[in-house]
């Protein structure tokens, strides 16, 4: 730093020393050199400085959380299903979903919030229904709702996707129902064909390596 | 050889298993540190650490950072952070302030190989925690003064002003000086 000039803050040393957290009516002239020198050569090991490791039982927590996210699809493989969602986004509450619900041979009985759970017994986790009444239609399936209940956290439910098996899936839709009794939610996922769609109801406890399938069914053709 | 952070975020892409693994493990001690005097306690550090590496998994594309992914990886955490500032307003406070000195980084076993490392965090150690979360989120993490006014809930005079007195007082304490009144008590 040059002692024989005022400090002044087009200097770049200057502007080194003082980076930012500098009060607007500071009048960079009255400093002294010798804390200029010594702001300067803090900063500069701030900025360089080697943290500390965290402590090892959050290490073995986080490497963990990672370790059960499965790997993600390379995007090319992703890319028709992205673009034939975008593509209809804009009309999805309309006529897919009436095709999907016509061409359906599944039945997807979704209780409303309020209503008697509809099933008796929940179908196998992972496993189509039964056949039985086709009640489907653009009202039961969320197209473009978003009341994902408990799973409003965007985290909290990439994690449940992907401990169900649905890594990265985009959801069309959301709503939280009664499944044969049990509260869960809804989530209408895309299949990447044409006017087929994925309804997957998942337990309200779901998130990163927890919560349980209650249904999973294919809509549409 | 090593591979870059750009190596390893292409191979995640394309679906190598471990290769974000291997790069969220250098961001850690970082990813941390600014949990740290991001938050009040040491489990919701923890936790926003973890979210932020769930969320960078899963956005991986659209990071598009260049040679160090640092600078996404700090506002995912910064959004998460802040997600959290919102929720715990609208319940009651659990802070618990002596933690988060504990989590300051200074070093508990110094050695002659980390002298300067023991001094700079020392010295950031000495100041009170208001001054000290200011420069290590500007200084050491990288945030822009308005996005730590944003983290901390105050205004951006607020920020450099705690900045500046900080800053000054850890120059102090650099060259032996004892603290001076104005630095001690000064307020904006």
């Amino acid at each position: 730093m040059n002692g024989m000039n005022p400090p002044h803050s087009d200097d770049p040393a200057v502007a080194l020393a003082l980076g930012e957290l500098v009060p607007d009516d500071l009048d960079v002239a009255d400093l002294p050199t010798e804390l200029l020198d010594a702001l300067a050569a803090n900063r500069i090991e701030l900025a360089n400085t080697e943290l500390p490791a965290p402590p090892p039982d959050l290490v073995r927590r986080w490497d963990a959380a990672l370790a059960e996210l499965p790997p993600l699809v390379p995007t090319r493989r992703l890319a028709p299903v992205h673009r034939l969602v975008d593509r209809r986004s804009t009309r999805w509450a309309g006529g897919l979903v009436v095709a999907a619900a016509a061409a359906a041979a599944v039945v997807l009985a979704v209780p409303d919030t309020t209503a008697a759970p509809v099933p008796a017994t929940p179908p196998p986790a992972g496993q189509l229904a039964p056949a039985a009444p086709l009640a489907l239609t653009s009202k039961d399936l969320p197209m473009g709702g978003q009341d994902y209940g408990p799973l409003g956290d965007p985290v909290r439910r990439a994690g449940c996707l992907a401990h169900v098996g649905a890594p990265g899936a985009t959801v069309l839709g959301a709503r939280q129902v009664n499944w044969a009794g049990r509260p869960g939610v809804l989530l209408v996922l895309p299949t990447g064909e044409p006017g087929r769609l994925r309804a997957l109801v998942v337990s309200p406890d779901c998130g990163p390596g927890r919560g349980e399938v209650l249904a999973d069914i294919p809509v549409g053709r | 050889m090593t591979r870059s952070d750009a190596e390893l975020l292409r191979a995640h892409l394309a679906g190598e298993s471990a290769a974000f693994t291997v790069l969220a493990n250098r961001y850690y001690p970082r990813l941390w540190s600014t949990a740290v005097h991001h938050l009040s306690n040491r489990e919701d550090a923890a936790d926003a650490v973890q979210d932020t590496l769930m969320r960078a998994h899963q956005a991986a594309a659209s990071c598009e950072s260049g040679d160090s992914i640092w600078p996404w990886l700090r506002q995912i955490l910064r959004n998460i952070c802040l997600d959290r500032h919102r929720r715990d307003r609208a319940r009651p406070a659990e802070a618990v302030p002596g933690e988060v000195l504990e989590q300051i980084p200074a070093p508990r076993n110094p050695i002659a190989d980390h002298e300067e490392r023991m001094d700079v965090f020392a010295a950031l150690e000495q100041l009170p925690s208001e001054q000290s979360r200011v420069i290590f989120l500007v200084e050491i993490a990288g945030y822009p003064v308005h996005e730590a006014a944003e983290l901390l809930g105050v205004a951006v005079g607020t920020v450099k002003s705690r900045g500046w007195r900080g800053r000054k007082r850890m120059a102090e304490l650099y060259r032996g000086e004892p603290p001076t009144l104005a630095s001690a008590t000064e307020e904006r």
